[in-house]
Protein backbone atom coordinates (compact mmCIF):
# COMPACT_ATOMS: atom_id res chain seq x y z
CA UNK A 1 0.00 0.00 0.00
CA UNK A 2 0.94 3.84 -0.03
CA UNK A 3 3.56 4.88 2.04
CA UNK A 4 3.22 8.65 3.57
CA UNK A 5 3.74 11.31 1.05
CA UNK A 6 7.18 12.09 1.00
CA UNK A 7 8.45 15.62 0.55
CA UNK A 8 10.01 14.82 -2.46
CA UNK A 9 6.48 16.00 -4.46
CA UNK A 10 4.04 13.57 -3.56
CA UNK A 11 5.61 10.53 -4.92
CA UNK A 12 4.28 7.76 -3.06
CA UNK A 13 4.02 4.53 -3.83
CA UNK A 14 7.39 3.04 -2.18
CA UNK A 15 6.22 -0.15 -1.42
CA UNK A 16 5.40 -3.56 -2.81
CA UNK A 17 2.48 -4.43 -3.88
CA UNK A 18 0.32 -7.20 -5.51
CA UNK A 19 -2.84 -6.61 -7.28
CA UNK A 20 -5.45 -8.65 -8.98
CA UNK A 21 -8.38 -8.27 -11.18
CA UNK A 22 -9.72 -9.54 -14.53
CA UNK A 23 -12.91 -9.52 -16.70
CA UNK A 24 -14.62 -12.56 -18.54
CA UNK A 25 -18.15 -12.95 -20.96
CA UNK A 26 -20.49 -15.79 -21.43
CA UNK A 27 -22.09 -15.69 -24.66
CA UNK A 28 -24.99 -17.46 -26.28
CA UNK A 29 -24.86 -17.76 -30.14
CA UNK A 30 -27.54 -18.86 -32.15
CA UNK A 31 -27.43 -18.82 -35.83
CA UNK A 32 -29.95 -18.66 -38.29
CA UNK A 33 -30.80 -22.27 -39.19
CA UNK A 34 -29.20 -24.32 -36.86
CA UNK A 35 -31.31 -26.03 -34.38
CA UNK A 36 -30.64 -24.69 -31.09
CA UNK A 37 -27.83 -22.45 -30.35
CA UNK A 38 -24.86 -22.86 -27.92
CA UNK A 39 -23.84 -21.46 -24.55
CA UNK A 40 -19.96 -20.55 -24.20
CA UNK A 41 -18.16 -19.18 -21.14
CA UNK A 42 -15.72 -17.91 -24.08
CA UNK A 43 -13.18 -16.16 -21.70
CA UNK A 44 -11.95 -16.00 -18.35
CA UNK A 45 -8.86 -13.75 -17.58
CA UNK A 46 -7.30 -12.49 -14.43
CA UNK A 47 -5.28 -9.67 -14.30
CA UNK A 48 -2.20 -9.84 -11.90
CA UNK A 49 -0.09 -6.52 -11.47
CA UNK A 50 3.27 -5.57 -9.34
CA UNK A 51 4.53 -2.30 -7.89
CA UNK A 52 8.10 -2.40 -7.71
CA UNK A 53 8.51 1.29 -7.10
CA UNK A 54 7.55 4.41 -7.73
CA UNK A 55 8.66 3.60 -11.55
CA UNK A 56 9.06 -0.07 -12.05
CA UNK A 57 5.68 -2.41 -12.36
CA UNK A 58 4.32 -5.69 -14.01
CA UNK A 59 1.25 -5.87 -15.11
CA UNK A 60 -0.13 -9.37 -16.57
CA UNK A 61 -3.29 -11.18 -18.41
CA UNK A 62 -3.70 -14.56 -18.20
CA UNK A 63 -6.81 -16.13 -20.34
CA UNK A 64 -8.75 -19.17 -20.01
CA UNK A 65 -10.89 -19.13 -22.91
CA UNK A 66 -14.14 -21.65 -23.71
CA UNK A 67 -13.83 -23.38 -19.78
CA UNK A 68 -11.42 -25.86 -19.69
CA UNK A 69 -8.75 -27.85 -21.92
CA UNK A 70 -8.41 -31.65 -22.11
CA UNK A 71 -6.18 -33.54 -23.10
CA UNK A 72 -6.69 -35.29 -25.98
CA UNK A 73 -9.84 -33.68 -27.14
CA UNK A 74 -10.00 -32.45 -30.23
CA UNK A 75 -11.55 -29.36 -29.39
CA UNK A 76 -11.33 -27.20 -26.55
CA UNK A 77 -10.16 -24.32 -25.12
CA UNK A 78 -6.93 -22.56 -24.12
CA UNK A 79 -4.67 -21.09 -21.45
CA UNK A 80 -2.89 -18.14 -22.56
CA UNK A 81 -0.62 -15.15 -21.67
CA UNK A 82 -1.96 -12.38 -23.01
CA UNK A 83 -0.32 -9.84 -21.35
CA UNK A 84 2.75 -9.82 -19.68
CA UNK A 85 5.42 -7.14 -19.54
CA UNK A 86 7.56 -4.80 -17.45
CA UNK A 87 7.17 -1.25 -17.29
CA UNK A 88 9.74 1.35 -16.32
CA UNK A 89 8.30 4.79 -16.09
CA UNK A 90 11.47 6.37 -16.28
CA UNK A 91 10.65 9.90 -17.26
CA UNK A 92 7.43 11.37 -15.72
CA UNK A 93 5.06 10.07 -18.66
CA UNK A 94 7.82 8.50 -20.25
CA UNK A 95 8.31 4.62 -20.25
CA UNK A 96 9.77 1.69 -21.36
CA UNK A 97 7.45 -1.33 -21.64
CA UNK A 98 9.00 -4.86 -22.19
CA UNK A 99 7.89 -8.68 -22.42
CA UNK A 100 4.45 -9.72 -23.86
CA UNK A 101 2.86 -6.42 -25.11
CA UNK A 102 -0.84 -5.86 -27.08
CA UNK A 103 -0.11 -4.56 -30.56
CA UNK A 104 -1.42 -0.88 -30.44
CA UNK A 105 -3.20 -1.63 -33.88
CA UNK A 106 -6.94 -0.21 -33.55
CA UNK A 107 -8.97 0.38 -30.37
CA UNK A 108 -10.60 -3.13 -29.86
CA UNK A 109 -7.00 -4.93 -29.29
CA UNK A 110 -6.47 -2.89 -26.30
CA UNK A 111 -9.63 -2.34 -24.68
CA UNK A 112 -11.49 -5.55 -25.15
CA UNK A 113 -12.90 -5.81 -21.67
CA UNK A 114 -16.63 -6.64 -22.59
CA UNK A 115 -18.77 -4.17 -21.13
CA UNK A 116 -16.60 -1.45 -22.59
CA UNK A 117 -17.95 -2.06 -26.57
CA UNK A 118 -21.25 -2.89 -27.84
CA UNK A 119 -22.17 -6.49 -28.96
CA UNK A 120 -21.76 -9.59 -27.76
CA UNK A 121 -18.98 -10.97 -30.22
CA UNK A 122 -16.08 -8.25 -31.09
CA UNK A 123 -16.34 -6.37 -34.46
CA UNK A 124 -15.18 -8.91 -37.01
CA UNK A 125 -13.23 -6.62 -38.25
CA UNK A 126 -11.11 -6.87 -35.24
CA UNK A 127 -11.30 -10.49 -35.21
CA UNK A 128 -9.73 -10.70 -39.11
CA UNK A 129 -8.06 -7.73 -40.20
CA UNK A 130 -6.92 -6.84 -36.85
CA UNK A 131 -6.30 -10.43 -34.98
CA UNK A 132 -7.14 -9.34 -31.45
CA UNK A 133 -6.58 -9.98 -28.88
CA UNK A 134 -2.76 -9.77 -31.11
CA UNK A 135 0.11 -9.64 -28.91
CA UNK A 136 4.22 -10.26 -29.25
CA UNK A 137 6.93 -10.43 -27.22
CA UNK A 138 9.07 -6.98 -27.67
CA UNK A 139 9.91 -4.04 -26.21
CA UNK A 140 9.40 -0.52 -27.11
CA UNK A 141 8.33 3.56 -25.56
CA UNK A 142 5.25 5.50 -24.97
CA UNK A 143 4.71 9.22 -23.44
CA UNK A 144 3.06 11.99 -24.51
CA UNK A 145 4.00 14.83 -27.15
CA UNK A 146 2.54 17.78 -25.03
CA UNK A 147 -1.09 18.22 -24.01
CA UNK A 148 -3.39 15.75 -25.49
CA UNK A 149 -1.27 13.74 -27.82
CA UNK A 150 0.09 9.95 -26.68
CA UNK A 151 2.56 7.71 -28.43
CA UNK A 152 3.44 3.93 -27.74
CA UNK A 153 6.12 2.61 -30.33
CA UNK A 154 7.64 -0.95 -29.99
CA UNK A 155 10.05 -3.55 -31.44
CA UNK A 156 8.39 -6.99 -31.41
CA UNK A 157 8.63 -10.17 -32.73
CA UNK A 158 6.68 -10.24 -36.25
CA UNK A 159 3.85 -12.58 -38.18
CA UNK A 160 4.37 -15.79 -39.35
CA UNK A 161 3.63 -15.98 -43.33
CA UNK A 162 2.82 -19.72 -43.46
CA UNK A 163 -0.07 -18.96 -41.20
CA UNK A 164 -1.75 -16.29 -43.17
CA UNK A 165 -4.68 -17.35 -45.69
CA UNK A 166 -7.36 -16.39 -47.86
CA UNK A 167 -10.38 -15.99 -45.58
CA UNK A 168 -8.65 -15.59 -41.91
CA UNK A 169 -6.00 -12.74 -43.55
CA UNK A 170 -2.89 -12.67 -41.18
CA UNK A 171 -4.53 -13.86 -38.02
CA UNK A 172 -2.83 -17.09 -38.42
CA UNK A 173 0.54 -15.83 -38.54
CA UNK A 174 0.38 -14.37 -34.97
CA UNK A 175 3.33 -15.80 -32.75
CA UNK A 176 1.59 -14.36 -29.40
CA UNK A 177 5.01 -15.12 -27.37
CA UNK A 178 4.98 -18.72 -27.85
CA UNK A 179 8.59 -19.36 -28.46
CA UNK A 180 8.87 -17.23 -30.77
CA UNK A 181 10.82 -16.63 -34.00
CA UNK A 182 12.67 -13.44 -33.73
CA UNK A 183 13.79 -13.78 -37.57
CA UNK A 184 11.08 -10.75 -38.47
CA UNK A 185 11.43 -8.18 -36.18
CA UNK A 186 8.09 -5.76 -36.77
CA UNK A 187 7.70 -1.65 -35.95
CA UNK A 188 4.35 -0.96 -34.49
CA UNK A 189 3.31 2.31 -33.58
CA UNK A 190 0.22 4.24 -32.51
CA UNK A 191 -0.43 7.98 -31.82
CA UNK A 192 -3.71 9.29 -30.13
CA UNK A 193 -5.00 12.97 -30.53
CA UNK A 194 -7.71 13.61 -27.12
CA UNK A 195 -8.48 16.49 -28.73
CA UNK A 196 -11.53 16.96 -26.15
CA UNK A 197 -12.63 14.45 -23.24
CA UNK A 198 -15.36 13.48 -26.23
CA UNK A 199 -13.02 12.94 -29.13
CA UNK A 200 -9.96 10.33 -29.13
CA UNK A 201 -8.54 10.18 -32.80
CA UNK A 202 -6.05 7.81 -33.40
CA UNK A 203 -3.86 6.35 -36.29
CA UNK A 204 -1.40 2.98 -35.90
CA UNK A 205 0.49 1.03 -37.71
CA UNK A 206 2.22 -2.41 -37.95
CA UNK A 207 4.87 -2.75 -40.40
CA UNK A 208 7.62 -6.14 -40.90
CA UNK A 209 8.71 -8.55 -43.60
CA UNK A 210 6.93 -12.65 -42.76
CA UNK A 211 8.91 -14.77 -44.63
CA UNK A 212 11.76 -15.24 -42.25
CA UNK A 213 14.36 -14.56 -45.10
CA UNK A 214 12.68 -17.65 -47.04
CA UNK A 215 14.09 -16.55 -50.65
CA UNK A 216 11.12 -18.21 -52.41
CA UNK A 217 9.09 -16.36 -50.62
CA UNK A 218 10.75 -12.63 -51.07
CA UNK A 219 10.29 -10.95 -48.24
CA UNK A 220 6.70 -10.28 -47.62
CA UNK A 221 6.62 -7.18 -46.01
CA UNK A 222 2.90 -6.43 -44.55
CA UNK A 223 2.44 -2.92 -43.94
CA UNK A 224 -0.67 -2.52 -41.57
CA UNK A 225 -2.00 0.98 -41.69
CA UNK A 226 -5.46 1.87 -39.56
CA UNK A 227 -7.07 4.48 -37.80
CA UNK A 228 -10.39 4.83 -34.97
CA UNK A 229 -11.98 7.60 -33.82
CA UNK A 230 -14.48 7.73 -30.78
CA UNK A 231 -17.22 10.63 -30.30
CA UNK A 232 -19.20 11.08 -27.57
CA UNK A 233 -21.91 13.63 -26.71
CA UNK A 234 -24.76 13.46 -23.71
CA UNK A 235 -26.06 9.79 -24.47
CA UNK A 236 -24.71 9.28 -27.99
CA UNK A 237 -21.38 7.47 -28.79
CA UNK A 238 -20.14 7.43 -32.20
CA UNK A 239 -16.99 4.95 -32.83
CA UNK A 240 -15.27 4.21 -36.18
CA UNK A 241 -12.38 1.96 -37.28
CA UNK A 242 -10.62 0.52 -40.36
CA UNK A 243 -7.69 -0.93 -41.40
CA UNK A 244 -5.55 -1.70 -44.37
CA UNK A 245 -3.17 -4.20 -44.93
CA UNK A 246 -0.53 -4.27 -47.72
CA UNK A 247 1.09 -7.23 -48.45
CA UNK A 248 4.58 -7.74 -50.48
CA UNK A 249 5.43 -11.25 -52.12
CA UNK A 250 1.76 -12.86 -51.57
CA UNK A 251 2.31 -14.49 -54.94
CA UNK A 252 5.29 -15.81 -53.80
CA UNK A 253 4.43 -17.06 -50.67
CA UNK A 254 1.43 -18.70 -51.92
CA UNK A 255 3.24 -20.60 -54.51
CA UNK A 256 5.67 -21.50 -52.04
CA UNK A 257 3.06 -23.20 -50.30
CA UNK A 258 1.66 -25.03 -53.41
CA UNK A 259 1.29 -28.73 -52.54
CA UNK A 260 3.06 -31.64 -54.35
CA UNK A 261 0.37 -31.55 -57.12
CA UNK A 262 1.31 -28.05 -57.45
CA UNK A 263 -1.78 -26.85 -56.50
CA UNK A 264 -1.92 -23.37 -54.27
CA UNK A 265 -2.95 -24.58 -50.79
CA UNK A 266 -3.13 -20.88 -49.54
CA UNK A 267 -4.93 -17.90 -51.59
CA UNK A 268 -3.25 -15.17 -49.41
CA UNK A 269 -3.81 -11.77 -50.99
CA UNK A 270 -1.81 -8.74 -52.09
CA UNK A 271 -4.19 -6.34 -50.24
CA UNK A 272 -7.19 -6.92 -47.26
CA UNK A 273 -9.34 -4.20 -45.98
CA UNK A 274 -11.76 -3.72 -43.62
CA UNK A 275 -14.05 -1.40 -41.63
CA UNK A 276 -16.81 -0.32 -39.40
CA UNK A 277 -19.04 2.65 -37.98
CA UNK A 278 -20.83 2.03 -35.12
CA UNK A 279 -23.71 4.92 -33.14
CA UNK A 280 -24.76 4.03 -29.87
CA UNK A 281 -27.62 5.81 -27.43
CA UNK A 282 -28.49 5.46 -23.84
CA UNK A 283 -32.04 5.95 -23.51
CA UNK A 284 -31.91 4.99 -20.41
CA UNK A 285 -31.79 8.94 -18.85
CA UNK A 286 -34.34 10.00 -20.98
CA UNK A 287 -37.09 7.34 -18.78
CA UNK A 288 -35.28 7.26 -15.26
CA UNK A 289 -33.34 10.73 -15.12
CA UNK A 290 -30.61 10.51 -12.72
CA UNK A 291 -29.87 6.84 -12.96
CA UNK A 292 -26.57 5.54 -12.83
CA UNK A 293 -27.21 2.90 -15.46
CA UNK A 294 -27.47 2.70 -18.75
CA UNK A 295 -29.11 0.92 -21.30
CA UNK A 296 -27.91 1.75 -24.80
CA UNK A 297 -29.39 0.69 -28.49
CA UNK A 298 -26.61 0.87 -31.13
CA UNK A 299 -26.25 0.13 -34.97
CA UNK A 300 -22.83 -1.35 -36.74
CA UNK A 301 -21.92 -1.68 -40.12
CA UNK A 302 -18.81 -3.61 -41.19
CA UNK A 303 -17.16 -4.09 -44.39
CA UNK A 304 -14.21 -6.25 -44.61
CA UNK A 305 -12.44 -8.05 -46.97
CA UNK A 306 -9.28 -10.65 -46.72
CA UNK A 307 -8.81 -10.78 -50.35
CA UNK A 308 -8.99 -7.10 -51.97
CA UNK A 309 -6.38 -7.32 -53.82
CA UNK A 310 -5.00 -10.51 -55.65
CA UNK A 311 -1.89 -12.01 -57.50
CA UNK A 312 -2.32 -15.38 -59.82
CA UNK A 313 -5.91 -16.93 -58.41
CA UNK A 314 -9.30 -15.96 -58.59
CA UNK A 315 -10.80 -13.99 -55.34
CA UNK A 316 -13.57 -16.19 -53.10
CA UNK A 317 -16.19 -13.58 -52.90
CA UNK A 318 -17.17 -15.12 -49.85
CA UNK A 319 -14.41 -13.51 -48.36
CA UNK A 320 -16.11 -9.67 -49.06
CA UNK A 321 -17.96 -9.49 -46.07
CA UNK A 322 -20.94 -7.28 -45.03
CA UNK A 323 -22.21 -7.18 -41.68
CA UNK A 324 -24.99 -5.06 -40.22
CA UNK A 325 -25.43 -5.82 -36.23
CA UNK A 326 -28.31 -4.13 -33.96
CA UNK A 327 -28.53 -4.77 -30.41
CA UNK A 328 -28.99 -3.10 -26.79
CA UNK A 329 -26.28 -2.85 -24.08
CA UNK A 330 -27.42 -2.84 -20.37
CA UNK A 331 -24.76 -1.71 -17.64
CA UNK A 332 -26.22 -1.96 -14.28
CA UNK A 333 -22.78 -0.76 -13.42
CA UNK A 334 -20.02 0.56 -15.34
CA UNK A 335 -18.28 -2.31 -15.41
CA UNK A 336 -20.60 -5.03 -15.80
CA UNK A 337 -22.96 -5.62 -18.98
CA UNK A 338 -25.98 -7.69 -20.25
CA UNK A 339 -26.09 -7.82 -24.18
CA UNK A 340 -28.58 -8.71 -26.48
CA UNK A 341 -28.32 -8.11 -30.66
CA UNK A 342 -28.83 -9.84 -33.85
CA UNK A 343 -26.41 -9.81 -37.27
CA UNK A 344 -27.06 -9.84 -40.67
CA UNK A 345 -23.94 -11.44 -41.73
CA UNK A 346 -23.68 -11.11 -45.62
CA UNK A 347 -21.05 -11.84 -48.21
CA UNK A 348 -20.96 -10.94 -51.85
CA UNK A 349 -21.54 -14.94 -52.48
CA UNK A 350 -25.05 -14.16 -51.32
CA UNK A 351 -24.20 -16.92 -48.85
CA UNK A 352 -25.59 -14.44 -46.05
CA UNK A 353 -27.26 -15.77 -42.52
CA UNK A 354 -28.03 -13.83 -39.11
CA UNK A 355 -26.92 -14.65 -35.33
CA UNK A 356 -28.60 -14.17 -31.96
CA UNK A 357 -26.35 -13.11 -29.55
CA UNK A 358 -26.90 -12.95 -25.63
CA UNK A 359 -24.31 -12.12 -23.40
CA UNK A 360 -23.12 -11.25 -19.62
CA UNK A 361 -19.63 -9.38 -19.85
CA UNK A 362 -17.57 -7.58 -16.60
CA UNK A 363 -14.31 -6.48 -15.30
CA UNK A 364 -13.15 -5.39 -12.04
CA UNK A 365 -10.13 -4.33 -10.81
CA UNK B 1 -24.38 24.53 32.86
CA UNK B 2 -24.37 20.23 32.95
CA UNK B 3 -24.95 20.20 29.19
CA UNK B 4 -22.58 23.32 28.28
CA UNK B 5 -19.81 21.09 30.02
CA UNK B 6 -20.65 18.02 28.47
CA UNK B 7 -20.67 20.43 25.36
CA UNK B 8 -17.40 21.89 25.69
CA UNK B 9 -15.49 18.69 26.68
CA UNK B 10 -17.17 16.99 24.16
CA UNK B 11 -15.41 19.61 21.94
CA UNK B 12 -11.98 19.21 23.94
CA UNK B 13 -12.32 15.13 23.32
CA UNK B 14 -12.64 16.02 19.19
CA UNK B 15 -10.14 18.38 19.21
CA UNK B 16 -7.97 15.79 20.98
CA UNK B 17 -8.98 13.38 18.36
CA UNK B 18 -8.09 15.71 15.41
CA UNK B 19 -5.42 17.67 16.12
CA UNK B 20 -3.92 15.49 19.45
CA UNK B 21 -1.12 12.92 19.50
CA UNK B 22 -3.22 10.84 16.81
CA UNK B 23 -2.70 13.19 14.07
CA UNK B 24 0.43 12.98 12.06
CA UNK B 25 2.40 15.96 11.64
CA UNK B 26 2.01 17.70 8.41
CA UNK B 27 5.24 17.35 6.65
CA UNK B 28 6.93 20.16 4.28
CA UNK B 29 4.88 21.32 1.34
CA UNK B 30 5.93 19.01 -1.64
CA UNK B 31 7.24 20.44 -4.58
CA UNK B 32 5.00 19.81 -6.95
CA UNK B 33 2.37 20.55 -4.57
CA UNK B 34 3.67 23.75 -4.07
CA UNK B 35 4.16 24.60 -8.07
CA UNK B 36 0.40 23.57 -8.28
CA UNK B 37 -1.28 25.90 -6.31
CA UNK B 38 0.56 28.69 -7.05
CA UNK B 39 -0.42 27.97 -10.14
CA UNK B 40 -4.10 28.50 -9.30
CA UNK B 41 -4.24 31.26 -6.11
CA UNK B 42 -1.17 33.32 -7.16
CA UNK B 43 2.84 32.93 -6.77
CA UNK B 44 2.78 35.02 -3.47
CA UNK B 45 0.47 32.70 -1.53
CA UNK B 46 1.94 31.57 1.72
CA UNK B 47 1.16 27.61 1.94
CA UNK B 48 0.56 25.82 4.72
CA UNK B 49 -0.38 22.18 5.56
CA UNK B 50 -2.78 20.83 7.62
CA UNK B 51 -3.35 17.34 8.72
CA UNK B 52 -7.60 16.54 9.83
CA UNK B 53 -8.19 13.24 10.69
CA UNK B 54 -11.47 12.30 9.76
CA UNK B 55 -13.84 10.79 12.67
CA UNK B 56 -15.66 7.29 11.84
CA UNK B 57 -19.24 9.21 11.12
CA UNK B 58 -17.48 11.74 8.94
CA UNK B 59 -16.41 9.18 6.45
CA UNK B 60 -19.58 7.54 6.77
CA UNK B 61 -21.08 10.28 5.71
CA UNK B 62 -18.43 11.14 2.74
CA UNK B 63 -19.04 7.03 2.25
CA UNK B 64 -22.82 8.00 1.11
CA UNK B 65 -21.49 10.31 -1.20
CA UNK B 66 -18.66 8.67 -2.90
CA UNK B 67 -17.64 5.44 -4.02
CA UNK B 68 -14.07 6.38 -3.23
CA UNK B 69 -12.05 5.28 -0.21
CA UNK B 70 -9.55 6.79 2.03
CA UNK B 71 -6.52 5.29 1.80
CA UNK B 72 -5.46 6.26 5.13
CA UNK B 73 -8.28 8.38 7.75
CA UNK B 74 -5.87 11.38 6.83
CA UNK B 75 -7.22 14.16 4.97
CA UNK B 76 -4.05 16.19 3.77
CA UNK B 77 -4.61 19.87 3.50
CA UNK B 78 -2.99 23.17 2.26
CA UNK B 79 -4.16 26.45 3.00
CA UNK B 80 -3.12 29.32 0.71
CA UNK B 81 -3.07 32.76 1.57
CA UNK B 82 -1.99 35.90 3.29
CA UNK B 83 -1.73 36.72 7.07
CA UNK B 84 -5.25 37.38 7.31
CA UNK B 85 -6.86 36.08 4.13
CA UNK B 86 -7.84 32.77 2.78
CA UNK B 87 -7.29 32.38 -1.28
CA UNK B 88 -7.97 28.48 -1.17
CA UNK B 89 -6.87 25.08 -0.47
CA UNK B 90 -5.10 22.29 -1.47
CA UNK B 91 -6.25 18.58 -0.87
CA UNK B 92 -3.80 16.02 -1.93
CA UNK B 93 -4.96 12.43 -2.17
CA UNK B 94 -4.51 9.05 -4.22
CA UNK B 95 -6.97 7.29 -5.86
CA UNK B 96 -6.73 3.74 -6.81
CA UNK B 97 -6.69 3.19 -11.00
CA UNK B 98 -6.31 0.30 -12.78
CA UNK B 99 -3.88 -1.43 -10.39
CA UNK B 100 -2.14 1.73 -9.10
CA UNK B 101 -2.54 4.76 -7.10
CA UNK B 102 -2.86 7.90 -9.27
CA UNK B 103 -1.90 11.07 -7.04
CA UNK B 104 -3.71 14.40 -7.47
CA UNK B 105 -4.40 18.00 -5.43
CA UNK B 106 -8.00 19.64 -5.72
CA UNK B 107 -7.59 23.09 -5.36
CA UNK B 108 -11.22 24.66 -3.72
CA UNK B 109 -11.65 28.73 -3.43
CA UNK B 110 -13.20 29.97 -0.10
CA UNK B 111 -16.98 29.13 -1.58
CA UNK B 112 -16.08 25.73 -1.41
CA UNK B 113 -16.11 25.15 -5.59
CA UNK B 114 -13.23 23.44 -7.06
CA UNK B 115 -10.82 25.70 -8.49
CA UNK B 116 -8.21 23.14 -10.07
CA UNK B 117 -7.64 19.68 -10.73
CA UNK B 118 -3.97 18.70 -11.10
CA UNK B 119 -2.76 15.08 -11.40
CA UNK B 120 0.72 14.68 -9.59
CA UNK B 121 2.00 11.56 -10.22
CA UNK B 122 0.41 8.96 -12.70
CA UNK B 123 1.65 5.62 -12.54
CA UNK B 124 -0.41 3.13 -14.52
CA UNK B 125 0.84 2.07 -18.19
CA UNK B 126 -2.90 3.40 -20.16
CA UNK B 127 -4.89 6.32 -19.15
CA UNK B 128 -2.55 9.07 -18.46
CA UNK B 129 -4.69 11.22 -20.68
CA UNK B 130 -6.73 12.38 -17.53
CA UNK B 131 -3.34 14.22 -17.12
CA UNK B 132 -5.08 16.54 -19.92
CA UNK B 133 -6.20 19.89 -18.86
CA UNK B 134 -9.48 19.26 -21.21
CA UNK B 135 -10.73 16.74 -18.98
CA UNK B 136 -9.21 18.49 -15.51
CA UNK B 137 -11.44 21.58 -16.58
CA UNK B 138 -14.39 19.79 -16.34
CA UNK B 139 -14.49 19.96 -12.39
CA UNK B 140 -13.52 23.57 -12.06
CA UNK B 141 -16.89 25.41 -10.46
CA UNK B 142 -18.28 21.81 -9.04
CA UNK B 143 -18.82 22.29 -5.34
CA UNK B 144 -19.86 19.34 -2.62
CA UNK B 145 -23.30 17.93 -3.34
CA UNK B 146 -23.22 18.95 -7.27
CA UNK B 147 -23.98 15.83 -9.37
CA UNK B 148 -21.04 14.01 -11.27
CA UNK B 149 -21.90 11.18 -12.33
CA UNK B 150 -18.90 10.08 -14.50
CA UNK B 151 -20.01 9.86 -18.21
CA UNK B 152 -22.77 12.04 -17.73
CA UNK B 153 -22.10 14.60 -15.35
CA UNK B 154 -18.11 14.44 -16.28
CA UNK B 155 -16.91 13.21 -19.66
CA UNK B 156 -14.71 10.21 -19.19
CA UNK B 157 -11.89 9.88 -21.54
CA UNK B 158 -12.15 6.65 -24.19
CA UNK B 159 -9.41 4.30 -23.64
CA UNK B 160 -8.95 6.14 -20.02
CA UNK B 161 -12.30 5.23 -18.58
CA UNK B 162 -11.06 3.41 -15.22
CA UNK B 163 -8.95 6.48 -14.28
CA UNK B 164 -11.49 9.16 -15.44
CA UNK B 165 -13.67 7.48 -13.24
CA UNK B 166 -11.42 6.90 -10.05
CA UNK B 167 -10.16 10.55 -10.57
CA UNK B 168 -13.98 12.04 -10.60
CA UNK B 169 -14.87 9.80 -7.21
CA UNK B 170 -11.89 11.02 -5.83
CA UNK B 171 -13.27 14.60 -6.55
CA UNK B 172 -16.58 13.82 -5.15
CA UNK B 173 -15.18 12.43 -1.97
CA UNK B 174 -12.51 15.04 -1.23
CA UNK B 175 -15.59 17.94 -1.92
CA UNK B 176 -17.72 16.43 0.49
CA UNK B 177 -14.71 16.03 2.87
CA UNK B 178 -13.40 19.64 2.91
CA UNK B 179 -17.23 20.34 3.38
CA UNK B 180 -17.67 18.53 6.20
CA UNK B 181 -14.22 19.11 7.91
CA UNK B 182 -13.43 23.18 6.92
CA UNK B 183 -14.71 24.10 10.07
CA UNK B 184 -11.55 22.76 11.82
CA UNK B 185 -8.71 24.02 9.31
CA UNK B 186 -6.85 26.62 11.82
Amino acid sequence: MLSAFSSAGARAQTVEATTIGGYGELHYNDADGSPRGSLDFHRLVLYVGHTFDEELSFYSEIELEHTRIEAGADEGGEIAIEQAYLDWRFAGTTGLRAGIVLIPVGFINEHHEPPTFNGVERPNVDKTIIPTTWREAGLGLYGKFGEGVSFQAYLVAGLEAPGFSGSGGIRGGRQEGFRSDPVNPSFTGRVDWFADPSVRIGTSCFVGNTTGGNAAMGSGTLLLWSGDVHFTSGGLSLRGTGAVEFLSDASKINDAMRDGTGALTTMIADRMYGYYLEAAYDVLPLVAPGTTRSLSLFGRYEKYNTQAAVTGFVTDPRNDRNEITVGATFKPTYNTAFKLDYQFLNNAADLNSNMLNAGIGFFFN
Amino acid sequence: MKSHFIVVLFVALFQVRADGEGTPAPGPVPANVAESLRDTFGDSVKIVPVNIVLTDSEKAVIGRISTSPFADDTLRIFTCGSADTVAGYGILDNVMGKSRFITFLLSVGPDGAVAGVDILVYRESHGGEISNSAFRRQFIGRKAGDPMTPGRDIRTISGATISSRAVTAGVSKLLAAFALTRGRIR
